[in-house]
């Protein structure tokens, strides 16, 4: 029952927050110079069109006005039209959802592989050799930039190899699968690093804990006392790291996507931004600030399920 | 959980597996029957509605699915017929008939009637928000002559009528189909008599384009489907054109040479009408004096920026009108550059002592911040302090033409087959403020006057004379520093064949043939 009251307290507080979320990005919107009419004219850009153009988007209505416009969108789930793309925000956002979460979701797979053999490793072995190349090796992994990854990985697999796309996200399953690996790597690079460093310095640290001494004068076997006091207790700051760039990925990896050419979220949004698309960027944004509280209580949830010393109150 | 590192070496391997197997199976090679040619380019359209495009990864893809009563030649500057194989002109220059190619359809089936004509180029024409409608307001009235017969009527001689009816806003589409569906889908899914149909339209991703079956020229198009799909990274673009995933794209000029290098790739040149200029605000109180912007001229070293930044491909412009377009002025003075000369018309405009002026640059456009860094130290040797102002693009497009600005770089690519199109947005003040650069003056309106005139002159030798004048007042009023005129290279495989881009910009690629 607490469960239950924390979850829905927890709902409740997000009301507020998205209602504040709706002003500072509609302000924000707002406030940054140039408007959509300018740059969809670019070139051909002339007053009289413009005008023309600002009344056609609804733009030379009162800002109140266009703000409760917004806050109807964002109550009933319809966001509208995308100003300059002329398409339904909302099937834009399905279109690169399935490519970013795709991305996000391999990426955070070899993530955890990478980062748990060589995390645990690290941490387990009692050479100090192993954990130090180990260190060394994810110390450059998270100094090369992504996008330098990106390039490297497309000449040798793509175009050399010929093994894997350059770039691009195809229009079969198998292909895009396909299509996401080298992309996932790169990105997954240097979550990795952080990672394995995280969850090596976690080991060690409770490697010297009493119960972990207790459990071994108990008698349990090496493997049980590694995978369940020390592995367990690992999990907990490794999900919340996780948890976060995942989030982060999802958001949008703008460079990943412009460098693999994929269409997703970051450069969708990007792109909104460098338009002044109003309406695109203002549902994009609230739509992420959702996914982020959700998130945030999903990640905090699980904690009371990997250490039931966690209480949800 | 349990975890054993056997286990985990053996979810490795299977993983492994996978990944292998699936580059097995998409790597078989499909029966080819359809012959399909994916291109590349760095960035998608926002719109295909003929009276709303505006950008030119709108316009250069118009006409695959669209097209006017006549069309532009591939030199850019002649009109061939189209949709109308015939055209009488009245006595008096007023009044243009067109009679319908027979028999011809829209890519849906339906047959072109002269009201489908009469609503396309009306509607453009009426379009609130259109920046093509000051441009057609010279149309009076669009009618219909029996039914092969269409008749326009301008308020005043137009020479420049058939080249507007050439652009892609006076693109013919069906009417029952544009009412129907409405001013969103005819901007996702134009439908028209062009040689491709618009099959499908990702944002951001890819355009598919079919055959059009019905298209008028017997044979043509040459290719079953063309895709176009957007590659934001240049470098990925020409990966993915070396390793065969794409047929074809267009080259960055910092990446020709690299291409020109690859002796499996072809690369083809194409002369255009694009100039990349300096703006200079002449509304600004320090850049109101002729002298001053004189001097900026004289200070500016153009062969250094023009090897630097197109990477010597670029000729030296000495106006904003090409070389490849019509009208071009052959007999402008040299421009020459000059730092004593700069000092001294500073120095007379009372500037001896140094001037400080500001460029605002495009945040993350590499290219832009390289001109800005060369024209500062050029620039330093006269005597003028240039700050560098990095803001996000469309905050600087958005000060500019607001006049909210001293120096800006731009460039232009002219629309159509006329002179009028740049002439007028770079010398009437009403229309676009001498395209931001706020120039005035006694000149200016002299500019302005010879334009006009050259807008209704029949007599294209006059013509040509009226456009020369008015480009030799530009270069000596100098609102503008031309920098360089550069050809738009499309690099392909060896397979593709009868790549064509007319220096507007269009891609034509209805006879283009692909051999497998």
């Amino acid at each position: 029952m607490k469960e239950f009251n924390y979850i829905i307290k927890r709902i409740l507080q997000m009301i507020p927050a998205l209602l504040v979320i709706t002003v500072i990005i509609f302000a924000g919107m707002r406030l940054i110079p140039g408007d959509p009419a300018i740059t969809m004219l670019g070139t051909h850009y002339s007053d009289a069109a413009a005008e023309g153009l600002r009344h056609k988007l609804g733009l030379d209505q009162p800002l109140f006005f266009q703000y409760l416009l917004f806050l109807k969108q964002v109550l009933t789930f319809d966001f509208g039209n995308s100003i300059t793309m002329n398409a339904p925000v909302w099937d834009l956002f399905k279109q690169k959802a399935v490519v970013t979460l795709t991305l996000t979701l391999v990426t955070a797979i070899f993530t955890i592989i990478i980062s748990f053999i060589f995390g645990y490793a690290a941490g387990m072995s009692r050479h100090p050799l192993i954990s130090k190349t180990i260190d060394s090796i994810a110390l450059v992994m998270l100094s090369i930039p992504e996008f330098w990854i990106g390039i490297q990985l497309m000449l040798i697999f793509g175009l050399n190899l010929k093994l894997l796309p350059v770039g691009g996200w195809g229009s079969t399953w198998p292909e895009h699968i396909r299509s996401m690996i080298l992309p996932a790597i790169s990105g997954a690079m240097g979550t990795s690093a952080l990672m394995i460093r995280n969850i090596e310095e976690e080991i060690t640290k409770i490697k010297k804990q009493d119960y972990v001494d207790f459990a071994y004068s108990k008698g349990l076997k090496k493997g049980v006392v590694r995978n369940r006091y020390i592995l367990k207790n690992v999990m907990v700051s490794t999900v919340t790291l996780l948890s976060m760039r995942v989030i982060g990925m999802f958001a949008g990896s703008v460079v990943i996507e412009t460098v693999f050419a994929l269409p997703g979220l970051g450069s969708l949004l990007m792109q909104g931004i460098m338009a002044r698309d109003y309406t695109l960027v203002q549902s994009l944004v609230y739509i992420f600030a959702v996914i982020v509280l959700v998130m945030n209580l999903l990640t905090d949830i699980s904690y009371s399920f990997l250490n039931p010393r966690i209480r949800l109150e | 959980m349990h975890f054993s590192r056997k286990k985990l070496m053996a979810l490795l391997m299977a993983g492994l597996c996978t990944i292998s197997s699936l580059g097995m199976t998409g790597s078989i090679v499909k029966a080819e029957e359809t012959t399909r040619v994916v291109m590349a380019r760095g960035i998608d359209s926002t719109t295909l509605d003929p009276a709303m495009a505006s950008k030119n990864q709108d316009i250069w893809m118009m006409n695959f699915a669209l097209e006017g009563l006549v069309r532009a030649a591939e030199n850019g500057k002649d009109i061939e017929p189209a949709l109308a194989d015939t055209w009488e002109i009245s006595e008096d220059n007023l009044t243009y008939k067109f009679h319908l190619r027979e028999g011809v359809k829209f890519s849906n089936g339906e047959e072109v009637t002269p009201e489908d004509c009469i609503y396309s180029i009306t509607r453009t024409r009426d379009k609130e928000g259109s920046p093509w409608q000051g441009m057609l307001s010279v149309i009076e009235s669009v009618e219909k002559e029996g039914d092969d017969t269409i008749v326009v009527k301008v308020s005043q001689p137009t020479p420049a009528l058939l080249s507007l009816l050439a652009m892609f806003p006076c693109s013919i589409m069906p009417q029952s189909y544009c009412e129907e569906v409405g001013d969103d889908q005819i901007a996702n899914a134009p439908v028209g008599t062009g040689p491709f149909i618009l099959t499908s339209w990702e944002k951001n991703s890819q355009m598919v384009f079919e055959k059009n079956p019905y298209y008028w020229q017997e044979g043509l198009p040459t290719v079953d489907e063309f895709v176009m799909t957007v590659v934001a990274d240049e470098n990925t673009r020409i990966m993915q054109l070396q390793s065969g995933q794409i047929d074809m794209t267009d080259v960055p000029l910092a990446q020709l040479d690299l291409v020109k290098a690859d002796s499996n790739l072809v690369v083809d040149e194409f002369p255009s009408t694009a100039v990349d200029y300096i703006i200079l605000n002449c509304a600004n109180e320090k850049l109101e004096d002729v002298r001053v912007r004189q001097a900026l001229l004289y200070a500016t070293d153009r062969e250094a920026l023009n090897t630097a930044l197109s990477f010597g491909y670029g000729k030296l412009a000495d106006s904003f009108i090409s070389p490849a377009a019509p009208h071009y002025n052959t007999n402008l003075p040299e421009i020459t550059y000059d730092v004593e000369k700069a000092k001294e018309l500073l120095a007379e405009a009372g500037y001896a002592d140094g001037l400080d002026l500001r460029v605002d640059v495009g945040s993350g456009y590499s290219s832009e911040l390289q001109e800005a860094t060369m024209l500062k130290e050029q620039w330093a040797k006269a005597g003028v302090n240039l700050e560098i102002e990095q803001i996000d693009r469309a905050t600087a497009s958005s000060n500019w033409s607001a006049g909210d600005y001293e120096v800006y770089f731009s460039y232009l690519t002219s629309d159509m087959t006329d002179t009028s199109q740049l002439s007028e947005l770079w010398c009437v003040s009403e229309s676009t403020n001498c395209w931001g650069s706020g120039w005035h003056g006694e000149k200016q309106q002299e500019a302005e006057a010879l334009v006009k005139e050259a807008g209704m002159e029949m007599d294209e030798e006059k013509r040509a004379e009226l456009y020369g004048q008015m480009q030799e007042i530009v270069l000596e009023e100098v609102p503008n520093i031309p920098l360089y005129t550069t050809p738009f290279y499309v690099a392909h495989s060896k397979n593709i064949d009868n790549v064509k881009q007319n220096p507007l910009g269009n891609y034509r690629f209805e006879e283009l043939t692909k051999t497998n």
